[in-house]
């Protein structure tokens, strides 16, 4: 052991390491400071929903489930950041409420070809640091995703622009496609037709950013919380795990915001968040299943609730090649097995409309009364029985899901009655990066997953989810191929006939289901509760159509 | 000390985020991201290199007083570890006091009355107390304060006050308060039973006096050296609590870390508690000795 | 998880040889039975053991293929005493059947720490010198992490299940237990009757395990009945971040775990499998507490 002097000396050493470790702490703003209230009314204003005009100022205070990890529209993935990505970046299109295109900061757009697009630029608009936004940083911003020294993920938004492959392996030092035609006009062109390009325009990557600012950094990754863009919202402050504030773009091109900022608390516990509203600290609630029927039967609440289908359909993959589910007969038999409307009535109470194909309600090319696999236990045991397995001899598989509460209570009751007619379900959480990886390797032989609309174009809901090519991580994580969906599925993309490609996605989709590759079991619907001085709030159905520009505060 | 518990922490640490499947890889890129991309994450994180390789060129960054940056959000996890800390001491310290107070007294009471009616009253429901899991207490405690009564705020710092952390203080604090009852309660009655205690009895003083004057003083020496390690667990055991009331400290951050296989904040936050210990660890050490000088290292 | 305290006042007990009733084990169990206290802590644990046994009889319905959806979300009743949860599955059935799994993590979590504690220990404090030194070393780094945290860690890096659980609650506690083996051991190698069956020629393993370790055996059963009741809390924590036993598995801490987003309209399905831990804990904290003062010569009148 050491002498005492010298343990009195480490110990000396350590406290000194601690202090000056912590010598840089800073006091947390008081968020009053950032409040300003200026209550001026403009009459001359839209209305909106309500009959009252709608007022300017007030902090809308709300909450976010957890941190985003970059407010860089080159690498935000997640939901979460995609949203806020919204908020402080403008793209050329935006969605209405109904996920419908809208112009932005493409004032208008033409389709000269099939292949082409040629936008027409609002003037005027200005990033918050001042600088001009112009056709350029359309061009860089659009490059810079595809860039390998960027390494962005989503490179697969712009894959399909002319010239964008050449760019990727470095053999050109722009992409072909994307022209700079003037000041205020770009020209896009593709490769060969792709109907749904367009509205992918407004997803998160192909939000625009300026160069001065991004290139400041060494390390672009750098970037990601010291965001300016075009939007209606500044950055002010992020403090993980704690708050994320931003402030009214007085100069914002389409009319401030009416409210003067947003606090974002980070709240990560839902029964927390549930606390908070009720206790008056945050505006709005995302109402968990559990408390739906509590709020909507409380008259302070349920005049307040606002609800919303959401583009997120949710379903069981089931792995094609390997066993069990190689055989048809036994996915069908999974799927006639599984009592999907008394499950999702109270493991999803009010949350949840049952869903029958991959396309969901709102896009075009859904069907109102497709049926798929309506519960029938009697044709799932014969089913299973033709395909070799009897009580003695049950079908055994294994359910992955990734890990959390509304996962089990949904997934637990379908085990149950899988179990009634003859299969031996074992349930197996994960935690979400090891679920998706082995998901992705084709590992599950089982899997419960969601997927969402990354733009409203039923394209989205059939060829990511099941061409052969987009096997393992691109979406058919289930493997599934049928090469006369994929020749279905190619077609209707370079189809540019409105009709004519709707109706061979209903074809696609047919096929599909007949094959039982995922046992689709309901859309989630979205149910916010906002306290009774917010008004005119809506729930967008695209997650990132929110730019927060018609909410406003009656106080 | 300090060197070799460190290396066998980040050791232990490291192999156990390595042999856990997939990797922070998935949120990074995120859906439908081709192939190459997903390689270059692994590659730009050095996940593809060989065990030995990835630990050795991560201790030498933090030997160098670098600990790297968060695979999931890029953010330096010294800059975290600074900001997070104070959240998390704030909330030992209220929680100490809180556990001491409480503590104490009861323990001084239950020795004093000891084998009667108070006695076995105070010590019932302090276990009571401490049979309680965390999160079922805070969860009650929520409701009443936060929810019901409406006079605490339930969940974040906000401006940092010391209302924001008065229901974790209370969850974790009586939690360990029943340990220091028990600690308190032993130590006051093997005090009472000395021959100086005797005398002073023997002499008239007044009950009082010979409790609180004689007998306690000298009690609170093993009290006193157990309070520095308590401290020391405090500080690294509110990750429960923390993640309940939402709180940005550093033991809900742990976990967030850990679930996502966030490697570098991983090992920067077990390789900081690792200090914490040794350090408080070295304190009770030193207080041994210079409470009792008989005591010397051998 | 406070090792430390629990430690530092382990008792020293007098070796003596073993005589019929006056034996010091007679004398505290004679003791123990007069003490309340104590008492009404055993008397919940054979309880909690005859609820964990008798289960499949008494429970009025089967806790995992009884569900019935149309029934979910009941509160108390007479036909669902502890009402049912969100699958319509008797809440009473299930926190019976979840006794098994909460006294099972605690007892096998223990047996893991004890045998890597005892033999650790005994094999450090025996040998000492450099086999002291590489265990005490090893000791140190496990005191180093914070202990819920690393069980954390340890669960995700396994994966998750009961036996992980087992695995993890009582690695995480063997470095205290190892602690104090070796200083039992140390304090007895040395004493006469050690040196006595030296001299008759027995071999180390023997003396270890028949004349040394029987005599630490008081700190050790008091520290395993604390133990107990920590990993059945550490249990319910775990599952309360959902890596405990997995679905469906009833275990009171992954029933309060689902529970607890129903909360504010069906407390029921918190409330009883709370209440439900806080009565095995309690009971084997009210035994433990017993046990000390029986078992620590310094509490004696």
């Amino acid at each position: 052991m050491i002498k005492k002097g010298k343990k009195i000396y480490t110990v000396l050493v350590l406290l000194l390491a601690l202090i000056f470790v912590f010598s840089g702490c800073t006091k947390p703003n008081d968020p009053e400071e950032t409040s300003i209230n200026t209550t001026e009314e403009n009459p001359s204003m839209q209305n909106g929903d309500s009959d009252e005009k709608p007022k300017y100022g007030g902090i809308f205070k709300t909450y976010l489930d957890n941190n985003f990890n970059t407010l860089d529209p080159a690498f935000a993935t997640a939901d979460r950041d995609g949203r806020m990505v919204a908020l402080l970046y403008d793209s050329l299109i935006r969605y209405d409420v109904d996920g419908k295109i809208i112009p932005s900061l493409a004032k208008s757009w033409e389709t000269p070809e099939d292949t082409t697009l040629i936008f027409h630029l609002t003037q005027g608009v200005k990033f918050h640091n001042g600088n001009p936004f112009t056709a350029e940083d359309i061009k860089y911003s659009f490059e810079r995703v595809l860039n390998p020294n960027v390494g962005s993920p989503r490179t697969w938004v712009f894959e399909k622009v002319k010239g964008a492959k050449a760019f990727m392996e470095g053999k050109a030092d722009s992409v072909e496609g994307i022209e700079v035609v003037g000041d205020y006009t770009v020209k896009i062109t593709l490769e060969q037709p792709f109907a749904p390009f367009l509205s992918m325009l407004g997803m998160p990557a192909a939000h625009i950013v300026d160069k001065n600012e991004v290139e400041k950094y060494v390390d672009q990754k750098d970037y990601g919380l010291k965001p300016v863009g075009t939007g209606p919202y500044k950055f002010v402050e992020f403090s993980e795990s704690d708050r994320f504030i931003v402030e009214t773009n007085e100069d914002y091109f389409a009319g401030r915001p009416y409210i003067d900022g947003i606090n974002f608390r980070i709240i990560q516990d839902e029964s927390t968040a549930v606390a908070e509203f009720e206790a008056g600290n945050i505006d709005d609630l995302e109402i968990p299943a559990a408390d739906i029927d509590r709020f909507r039967n409380n008259p302070d609440y349920g005049p307040y609730i606002i609800t919303n289908n959401t583009f997120w359909n949710y379903y069981i993959g089931l792995t094609f090649n390997s066993k069990p589910f190689d055989d048809i007969r036994v996915r069908q038999a999974f799927c006639y097995a599984v009592d999907r409307e008394p499950i999702i009535n109270t493991a999803r109470r009010n949350k949840a409309v049952l869903s029958n194909g991959p396309i969901p309600p709102g896009l075009d090319g859904y069907r109102e009364g497709l049926e798929s696999y309506m519960y029938n236990p009697n044709k799932a045991k014969e089913l299973l029985s033709q395909a070799g397995y009897s009580e003695d001899n049950p079908c055994s598989f294994e359910l992955w899901h990734s890990d959390s509460k509304a996962n089990v209570a949904l997934l637990e009751p379908i085990q149950g009655m899988l179990n009634q007619v003859g299969f031996d379900v074992k349930l197996v959480a994960m935690e979400w990066n090891s679920y998706k990886a082995a998901v992705r390797e084709g590992k599950a032989q089982a899997f419960y997953l969601s997927w969402g609309a990354d733009y409203p174009d039923a394209e989205n809901y059939l060829y990511p989810l099941f061409h052969s090519q987009m096997s393992g991580g691109g979406g058919n994580e289930t493997r599934y191929n049928n090469p006369e969906f994929d020749k279905i599925i190619e077609e209707a993309q370079r189809t540019a006939d409105h009709d004519e490609r709707i109706r061979l996605y209903q074809r696609a989709e047919d096929i599909t289901i007949e094959d039982a590759a995922r046992l689709w079991l309901f859309l989630s619907k979205n149910w916010t509760v906002y306290r009774p001085e917010v008004k005119d709030a809506k729930i967008y159905r695209i997650f990132n159509a929110n730019k927060k520009l018609d909410i406003w505060l009656d106080r | 000390m300090l060197i070799p518990v460190m290396i066998g922490v980040s050791l232990v640490t490291f192999s156990l985020l390595y042999i856990v499947p997939g990797n922070s890889v998935e949120i990074i890129v995120g859906e439908r991201a081709r192939e190459e991309t997903r390689e270059n994450a692994v590659k730009e994180l050095g996940l593809d290199k060989p065990f030995h390789h990835q630990y050795f060129s991560y201790m030498a960054k933090v030997t160098r007083g670098d600990l790297g940056k968060s695979y999931i959000n890029n953010r330096s996890i010294k800059e975290s570890i600074k900001k997070r800390f104070p959240v998390t001491f704030k909330l030992t310290l209220y929680s100490f006091i809180i556990s001491v107070v409480v503590g104490i007294f009861v323990g001084v009471i239950s020795a004093v009355k000891q084998n009667t009616s108070t006695d076995s009253f105070v010590r019932g429901v302090t276990l009571l107390g401490v049979s309680t899991p965390v999160m079922f207490s805070s969860l009650l405690m929520i409701y009443i304060f936060g929810v019901w009564l409406k006079i605490l705020p339930v969940s974040g710092v906000g401006d940092g006050s010391i209302k924001y952390f008065i229901l974790p203080s209370l969850v974790l604090g009586l939690n360990s308060a029943v340990f220091r009852a028990r600690l308190t309660r032993s130590c006051m009655l093997e005090v009472i039973r000395q021959d100086y205690i005797r005398t002073a009895r023997s002499k008239g003083l007044s009950e009082k006096v010979v409790i609180y004057k004689h007998a306690m003083r000298n009690a609170m020496i093993p009290i006193a050296t157990n309070l520095i390690m308590s401290f020391g667990y405090l500080l690294t055991g509110s990750a429960i609590t923390e993640t309940i009331f939402g709180l940005p400290g550093l033991g809900s951050e742990t976990i967030r870390a850990v679930f996502q296989r966030d490697v570098p904040a991983v090992m920067g936050y077990f390789l900081f508690q690792a200090v914490i210990f040794v350090t408080f660890n070295l304190l009770v050490d030193i207080s041994y000795a210079l409470i009792n000088p008989r005591i010397r290292f051998n | 998880m406070y090792k430390s305290e629990m430690i530092k006042k382990i008792p020293q007990r007098q070796p003596k040889k073993k005589s019929r009733s006056n034996s010091p084990w007679m004398i505290a169990l004679r003791r123990l039975f007069r003490d309340k206290t104590a008492m009404m802590g055993l008397y919940i644990i054979v309880f909690l053991i005859l609820i964990s046994v008798f289960a499949p009889i008494i429970s009025p319905y089967d806790p995992i293929e009884d569900f019935n959806l149309s029934d979910a979300f009941q509160g108390p009743s007479m036909k669902y005493w502890f009402g049912t949860d969100w699958m319509g599955r008797d809440i009473l059935s299930r926190v019976l059947y979840g006794s098994r799994i909460s006294l099972t993590i605690g007892l096998a979590s223990r047996i893991v720490t004890l045998s890597l504690g005892i033999t650790l220990g005994a094999l450090a404090g025996y040998f000492r010198g450099r086999v002291d030194m590489v265990i005490m070393r090893i000791v140190e780094i496990m005191d180093a992490f914070p202990n819920f945290l690393f069980a954390i860690a340890i669960s995700v890096a396994i994966g998750r299940g009961l036996y992980t659980v087992f695995f993890a609650l009582g690695f995480v506690g063997w470095s205290g237990m190892c602690r104090l083996i070796r200083g039992q051991v140390m304090a007895y190698r040395e004493s006469e009757f050690v040196e006595a069956s030296r001299s008759l020629g027995a071999s180390n393993l023997r003396i270890i395990f028949k004349e040394i370790l029987p005599n630490c055996m008081a700190p050790v059963i008091i520290s395993t009945t604390m133990g107990i009741s920590n990993a059945i809390m550490a249990e319910a924590g775990l599952s309360f971040l959902g890596l405990g036993a997995q679905p469906p598995t009833p275990t009171w801490g992954s029933m309060m775990n689902f529970g607890r987003q129903y909360i504010w309209t069906e407390p029921h399905m918190v409330i009883f499998p709370g209440l439900a831990i806080v009565l095995t804990v309690y009971g084997f904290n009210l035994f433990g507490d017993g046990l000390r003062d029986v078992l620590d010569p310094r509490m004696k009148d």
